[in-house]
């Protein structure tokens, strides 16, 4: 059995992922080799100070916290248990789309940021997580850089907003990483207009 | 009462069955999200979110996989949307105009509290790419196996060695490189 194939196996080793088969195989390649017997002993320092990290400090009576939290939250008027019950209108869909897509034109970075990749960045996110982001940039940013307010309503009443505008108005490599009216699902629309609920940009 | 009846109960209506999954995984999916993230305050915001996903899946879960599983993948998936939202707000420059605190390892009076040793340990975790970090918490902490891990993560085991393998090699260089050899 050579090094590569054994270091792989070492990790599995200290970490109690091999079987007893396994670590007699392993076992006797030790023996015989003192530089995986040096990697072995490397790997265990690192996992004592690993061993270390297991105890974080947590504040003080925080896991009775969350059951009540979490049931304020599901069981409070238009919390959870409601929403599950509640049919939006047809035309949420695309209004919603439209306020997310906006905010996604307005949060584009400009040119000081030079040639980062916004289509990298988003690469992953849920429509709901995109929103978020955009929206707690709308609270937390100087005014100076929060898009207009007209723009924003601009862009909810234009409901003919289409993938074709956009992408004139977007590269076309971000474009790929966005939803628009006709990419978003019914849950994505209606995870995005539970979070605009609480927000006051309509 | 095993988990899948408190499911049956709670589809039927009954929401203090809900209240004792929550109470049977709250620890666990705490602690997995904090070892994610490093992080109490967005490790409590993934608590939440990832129970209250529950609460609308669970409406119409199949018990195709355990409740377990389920929700460790709920929760793997919820702390990965956070660390992707934190990449688009480094990106867009948010965190800059108004982290004044900031994550935990950006504080040097916490980082003493906490220990030189934990602080490095969480700054290691930190650097892995996020396929690595989901499989070094799941396995390393969790002690979970290669199975449960790939059914959570729905890929293969000879995947998940890999990333167990690089993950702990990375840390083990980060830790070296700090500490000196």
């Amino acid at each position: 059995m050579g090094h590569d194939h054994i270091e792989q196996r070492l990790t599995d080793l200290v970490t109690g992922g091999l079987a007893d088969g396994e670590k007699n195989e392993v076992q006797e390649h030790l023996d015989s080799c003192p530089l995986c017997r040096e990697r072995l002993a490397s790997l265990r320092k690192t996992i004592a100070v690993l061993e270390q990290s297991r105890h974080s400090k947590v504040p003080e009576g925080y896991f009775g916290t969350i059951l009540p939290r979490l049931r304020q939250r599901i069981d409070r008027p238009g919390g959870l248990r409601s929403l599950l019950d509640f049919r939006w209108p047809h035309l949420a869909a695309p209004i919603g789309a439209a306020i997310l897509v906006t905010g996604l034109l307005t949060a584009i970075p400009s040119a000081n940021q030079g040639t980062r990749n916004l289509a990298a960045a988003t690469r992953g996110l849920e429509a709901g997580d995109l929103a978020d982001v955009y929206f707690d940039e709308l609270q937390i940013t100087p005014l100076a850089t929060t898009p207009p307010e007209d723009l924003a309503k601009g862009a909810v009443s234009g409901l003919d907003l289409s993938k074709g505008l956009l992408e004139v108005m977007l590269d076309e490599n971000v474009m790929q990483e966005l939803k628009t009216v006709d990419e978003l699902d019914e849950e994505e629309i209606e995870i995005i207009l539970r979070r605009l609920e609480t927000r006051t940009l309509l | 009462m095993n988990d899948l009846e408190l499911v049956e109960r709670f589809q039927k209506g009954d929401e203090a069955a809900f209240n004792e999954l929550v109470h049977r995984y709250k620890d666990k999916v705490y602690w997995t999200a904090r070892r994610f993230l490093q992080d109490h305050d967005e490790a409590d915001e993934v608590v939440q979110q990832s129970f209250l996903k529950a609460y609308k899946g669970l409406k119409t879960f199949r018990s195709d996989s355990g409740v377990f599983t389920w929700l460790y993948r709920i929760t793997v998936n919820t702390a990965l949307n956070v660390l992707r939202k934190q990449r688009a707000r480094e990106f867009l420059g948010i965190d800059e105009l108004t982290s004044e605190s900031g994550p935990e390892s950006d504080r040097p009076d916490e980082q003493y509290e906490r220990g030189e040793e934990q602080a490095l340990v969480e700054e290691a975790i930190r650097r892995l790419p996020e396929k690595q970090r989901a499989v070094f918490v799941l396995r390393f902490y969790d002690q979970l196996s290669y199975e449960e891990i790939a059914e959570i993560l729905n890929t293969s085991v000879g995947g998940l060695k890999a990333n167990f393998f690089h993950a702990m090699r990375k840390i083990e260089e980060y830790v070296k490189s700090v500490h000196g050899s």
